[in-house]
């Protein structure tokens, strides 16, 4: 060992991690979650979005997930899908008979308004592994569960199972020899548009956008900012269909998030921020629209200036391993990756890394969780490739989107119509 | 005197011997009346599993009066307010000298098994906790113990009458659920509770109090914050209450998007923005960066017009910590709002508050980010507007040689200039920066002086067909 060390002198050493141990972290928590993240019961679809996601980067999504599980996880989460059907026990009604006076804004009786994704089945909903109607006026989706459940149904539909595995979990041989289907066909390899109620989401999201250009997250009066105008984006991208952003207001906000010293902060005035940096620069992106930023120079310089080892979010602040994607992935979408110091960054995200439990962590010495280990793994994904000495057998990451180019590949990416 | 530091020295000889279970006190080595104490919670109470840490301090007059005695763990109890003063009598009114350490520390580990809810600390406690907030975060350091303390003191609902008539409603996370959580007792009880009484559409105040033990197990879940405001709005509830409640609630989790919302939503109701500085203020001393206490804070100013005292109250603020970016932020926030920077006299004044405190500490980005965004498009859009600049910042880098920020500000104005002897000068700082000052952006410096040599290669290509024909002849 201590002549490595010396040898090192002169070639840095390569940073080391264990993917298998990783791989297995993310497996873990894909079914186990400990009663401490309680406070992430309203984000299950996220939670859901960085174990696959991180196991389809290690390229072990197909090696630990069968393919009827990935079925099942698909049921579970159409069954959290709202659809445009009317409630099923509207309750607004039932409070105006009570109280007549009650401020009407305060609760959105549109069914239209409440499309999209659910966080998890918590308003207690009875199960059915399909998309369904709300239970009531308080019961919808969110746009950040939509879009965390787009990526986590496209990753699924786009895995490569061999047929003969695809067919073992789907088909049985009936008493007369006949190959007859069980009551669910499988739902991996169909096209995500076919999967979900694509034109639902669509007008659910459109009626989140405020005058502003921002979006709120639900429906009801709740706060909107840069994270709901990348979703918006994002989801339509993925499903193809711009209808439900209006593209001049939403770019028009995201412009005057621009701060005075070139990154972009969650709302207008508000300080330049690595993560609302990520959503406005993707949303631009996905918008084709990355030639309005008024100050791309600034921007870049900006974002450069966020290395002091690994990425610090905001300006005289420690670095955090999960900026490794948030600002790493922007100055991937802004063609500066390569003024990047990679080794230096990946070398921080290895001391990021969990040695025992796999993951990694928020800093080193701190304990892991799936947020950070997804955005770590993600990071390296993004700069391992830009090492001197190469990167690491993982799968590219599609900047932008947030999964791998593999997933990505069969959507349509179209851009909106230029205006 | 030396009689009592006689029984002090051997009280603690005596724990340091004879250890009680579940009881560690060490006496501090500077001084032997201050003693660091770790009380485990006993078994079979709600407080099993964990450890809380107290302070133990002896007075002067120690032992005719009774130690001093604070949790310094947050702990919810009845007799433990939230700056962690206990209410027991020994410690009190019923102090014996017979009494020792040990005595009083078995007391109040035995308090844990045993909460006296008749004998709650009086109401004055609580109004002295809001006016000494800061120093009650700092004293937070177990949120999940505390969270779990707090979860088993509780009595279930189906043991309480008033919710007899109430069904409470599962979740069903079908057949074959993912990222399943392990819910605790508690958390499962009060969702099953809550769904139930959201189907129903109920408006009361029990509706209300429920929510309040449902954002005490999830203060992130949006629906349930946005039902509270329909019931809120039912009841037609006093909002100054609410207004005390969010305090409460963000100062356990204030880095929660749905309760600075909430709190938006209340002062919006009170039609009131008047105590949102001082309590933003509270925030931003608890932790100077919080996002969401300077998005309040931005928001009250701009909505209640509260830009008088803003700007002296950020240079208090800044002169604390000239690296806390937010508040330099919020500086320009205010100075773009209520200023005119095209006029040279206000220009001036915002160029030397930056320099001033680039003078104090020239590697701290924030002034410089501050500098430069006033000549930027968001600014004043030229370095022109201040011709001194220039040799200002030359004189910083001979001065700090080691000071990126200044080199960089000179390559980029020389960039913007274009003047051939400043590009070449340009040039040469490039250099320097990628190869010792700024090494771990040397590709961007690199990447830059490819850049800069463009307008020089083009002016130099303009300029030889005069330069060939003067050869030539």
């Amino acid at each position: 060992m201590a002549s490595a060390a010396v040898e090192a002198g002169s070639a840095p050493i390569r940073p080391t991690f264990d993917f298998e141990k990783h791989a297995r972290f993310f497996r873990h928590f894909l079914h186990h979650l400990p009663a401490a993240v309680e406070g992430f019961d309203s984000n299950r679809q996220m939670l859901l979005y960085f174990c696959l996601s991180g196991l389809d980067v290690i390229g072990a999504l197909e090696k630990v997930i069968t393919v009827e599980e990935a079925n099942q996880i698909i049921e579970w989460m159409l069954a959290c899908q709202i659809t445009e059907l009317p409630f099923r026990s509207p309750i607004l009604p039932k409070l105006l008979a009570s109280k007549p006076e009650l401020n009407r804004a305060l609760i959105n009786d549109q069914v239209v308004s409440h499309c999209g994704f659910r966080p998890g089945p918590w308003l207690g909903h009875p199960f059915v592994p399909h998309a369904n109607a709300p239970m009531h006026e308080f019961d919808t989706g969110h746009i950040a569960m939509t879009y965390s459940a787009l990526c986590v149904l496209q990753i699924l539909t786009t895995a490569h199972y061999q047929p003969q595995q695809a067919a073992a979990g789907t088909a049985t041989t009936a008493p007369g020899g006949d190959v007859t289907h069980q009551a669910h066909s499988p739902l991996v390899g169909r096209p995500l548009r076919e999967l979900v109620d694509a034109g639902a989401i669509c007008r659910g999201v459109r009626a989140l956008q405020l005058e502003n250009g921002s979006f709120r997250g639900t429906c009801f009066p709740s706060e909107s900012d840069m994270r709901f105008v990348f979703c918006a984006c994002a989801i339509a991208s993925m499903l193809g269909d711009w209808s439900c952003v209006d593209i001049d207001r939403a770019t028009d906000f995201i412009v005057r998030s621009q701060a005075f010293d070139g990154g972009f902060a969650q709302e207008p005035g508000l300080e330049a921020h690595g993560g609302s940096t990520y959503c406005a620069v993707a949303a631009l992106y996905l918008m084709g629209r990355l030639n309005r930023i008024g100050d791309r120079e600034r921007l870049v310089q900006w974002l450069l200036a966020r290395q002091v080892s690994g990425f610090q979010g905001r300006v005289n602040k420690d670095p955090d391993s999960c900026y490794s994607w948030w600002i790493g992935g922007a100055l991937h979408m802004l063609g500066a990756a390569d003024q990047v110091d990679a080794r230096m960054l990946v070398s921080f995200i290895e001391c990021c890394q969990n040695h025992d439990l796999g993951g990694f962590s928020k800093h080193p010495d701190t304990q892991p969780d799936v947020l950070h280990g997804y955005f770590s793994l993600a990071g390296i994904a993004l700069y391992g490739p830009l090492m001197e000495d190469g990167g690491y057998p993982l799968r590219a990451l599609d900047p932008a989107l947030g999964i791998t180019t593999r997933a990505a590949e069969s959507l349509p990416r179209v851009l909106p119509p230029s205006s | 005197m030396a009689a009592l530091t006689n029984r002090i020295i051997k009280e603690t000889q005596r724990m340091a011997a004879e250890p009680t279970p579940g009881i560690v006190a060490r006496p501090h080595e500077d001084n032997v009346r201050f003693f660091d104490v770790q009380l485990s919670g006993p078994d079979g109470s709600p407080y099993a599993g964990g450890v809380f840490h107290v302070e133990l301090f002896l007075p002067s007059e120690y032992p005719m009066s009774p130690p001093k005695v604070r949790f310094l763990t947050k702990i919810y109890h009845p007799n433990i307010d939230r700056l962690g003063r206990i209410c027991l009598d020994i410690l009190k009114d019923k102090w014996s000298p017979a009494l020792g350490i040990r005595a009083v520390l078995l007391s109040v580990q035995a308090l844990l098994s045993a909460p006296n809810p008749d004998d709650p600390l009086p109401l004055d406690v609580a109004e002295h906790w809001r006016s000494d907030e800061a120093g009650a975060i700092a004293q937070e350091n177990s949120p999940p113990r505390v969270r779990a303390a707090n979860a088993a003191m509780w009595t279930p609902y189906h043991d309480r009458p008033e919710w007899a008539d109430v069904t409470p409603l599962t979740q069903d996370d079908g057949p074959a659920p993912v990222v399943q959580i392990q819910y605790t007792p508690r958390f499962q009880e009060v969702m099953d509770y809550l769904r139930a009484i959201i189907q129903k559409g109920e408006i009361s105040e029990r509706a209300l109090a429920l929510t309040e033990d449902a954002i005490d197990c999830n203060s992130a879940n949006y629906t349930i914050w946005a039902y509270r405001r329909v019931v809120l709005d039912g009841l037609r509830a006093e909002m100054q209450k609410e207004l005390e409640f969010t305090e409460n609630i963000i100062t356990d989790t204030p880095k929660n998007y749905q309760v600075w919302y909430h709190r938006q939503w209340v002062v919006e109701r009170l039609h009131d923005g008047s105590a949102e500085l001082a309590f933003t203020q509270r925030m931003i001393e608890a932790d100077s960066k919080n996002y969401h206490a300077w998005a309040h804070r931005q928001w009250a100013v701009a909505t209640f017009g509260l830009w008088d005292h803003e700007l002296v109250a950020l240079e208090a603020l800044i002169e604390a910590d000239p690296r806390n970016n937010s508040a330099w932020n919020q500086r320009w926030f205010v100075v773009r709002s209520t200023c005119r920077l095209d006029e040279p006299a206000l220009l001036a004044r915002e160029v030397q508050y930056a320099q001033r405190y680039i003078q104090q500490a020239p590697n701290n980005e924030s002034p410089w980010s501050y500098l430069r965004g006033l000549f930027s498009s968001k600014g004043v859009g030229s370095f022109a507007r201040c011709p001194e600049l220039e040799a200002w910042a030359r004189q910083l880098s001979v001065r700090f040689p080691l000071c990126v920020h200044a080199v960089a500000l000179l390559v980029d104005m020389a960039a913007q200039s274009r003047s051939p002897a400043a590009l070449e000068q340009a040039l040469t700082d490039c250099d320097g920066l990628a190869e010792g000052l700024d090494p771990i952006r040397a590709k961007y410096w690199r990447h830059k002086r490819m850049a800069l040599l463009e307008p020089l290669l083009a002016r130099a290509l303009a300029a030889r067909p005069k330069q060939d024909s003067g050869s030539s002849s």
